[in-house]
């Protein structure tokens, strides 16, 4: 059977034309002026420490979960946590999956894995996760964004993957 | 997540990300970055599939160290045989061109409390502070 492949979805056509269609307040999309930037590669992966930020309303058991009201505090996610003991919790994202296998947002046993087997040097101590689609851009450039980078600064983290959903 | 792309490399921490959005990664000039075709919700592969998750986050992780410049890389993986899961995601503003009447809201009300997945963990989180050894909970003031 012959397989057709589709391009990507243009998210942001499309969720501008829903959100007007509902009558929702548009979204603040994020469209950077110019290129960033760029943090130059001190040292190869298998000699760097990584963190991660994930946006999928991500919490363990026995912390206080998010809010779906732009909420821009984060937690963090001890790097050798066991999936079972993770939650997921969003407004934006279809959760059914995420709360079958926490894995498919957040994957946290391949991180593990690639520790073990050398590609990276270490995991950072702690993981951090916040929500995403989150309205006020100013929220997350003044108040989410540094201190995550500050965290990320006290922990010596070398590289960071990002994992938005 | 592009902001917080631009602190960290900005603060001298090189990153890397994994979309399931490639218009909104490109728009926000993500610095390095695999595009990976699946539906949102998944942006590190199936349920009970470690194999996958753990090659998209090595082939991912790799880009640190095959590119110098901003980078935007197709990952090979697909969700289905075909890609027809497309047309019913946020179908107004697709190819089909829905009624604006038969736009469906499926969002959840934007509740200001905290939203738990299960009732145990209410109480697991009560536990934990009420016993003051919140050690795993930062960035929110209790």
């Amino acid at each position: 059977m012959e397989t057709i492949r589709k391009p990507p979805i243009n998210y942001i056509e499309r969720i501008t034309a829903t959100y007007s269609a509902l009558g929702y307040e548009p979204y603040e999309w994020y469209f950077a002026k110019e290129d960033p930037k760029l943090a130059a590669i001190s040292k190869p992966l298998s000699e760097s420490r990584l963190g991660v930020i994930a946006t999928g309303g991500i919490y363990k058991i026995g912390q206080v979960a998010f809010t779906y009201k732009d909420d821009v505090t984060y937690r963090a996610i001890p790097s050798d946590a066991s999936s079972d003991d993770l939650r997921a919790t969003h407004f934006a994202y279809d959760l059914t999956d995420a709360r079958e296998d926490i894995n498919v947002v957040f994957p946290i046993e391949a991180l593990q894995e690639i520790q073990n087997e050398g590609l990276v040097k270490e995991l950072a101590p702690s993981f951090f996760t916040c929500m995403g689609g989150i309205y006020s851009q100013r929220l997350v450039n003044e108040e989410l964004a540094p201190a995550l980078v500050q965290r990320c600064l006290d922990d010596e983290i070398d590289v960071v993957l990002l994992i938005p959903v | 997540m592009g902001l917080i792309a631009h602190q960290l490399e900005y603060a001298g921490i090189p990153t890397v990300s994994i979309s399931t959005a490639r218009d909104i990664t490109s728009a926000a000039r993500t610095p390095r970055a695999s595009f990976l075709d699946f539906p949102l919700g998944h942006t590190t592969g199936k349920t009970n599939d470690f194999s996958l998750a753990h090659s998209i986050v090595s082939q991912s992780l790799t880009l640190l160290e095959r590119t110098t410049g901003i980078a935007l890389e197709d990952l090979p993986h697909r969700w289905s045989e075909t890609d027809n899961w497309k047309d019913d995601v946020f179908p107004a503003g697709g190819p089909r061109k829905i009624d604006e009447q038969d736009v469906i809201d499926d969002r959840l009300e934007r509740w200001e409390e905290p939203q738990y997945q299960s009732e145990g963990d209410i109480e697991a989180a009560i536990r934990t502070h009420q016993g003051k050894e919140c050690l795993i909970c930062s960035g929110v003031d209790y």
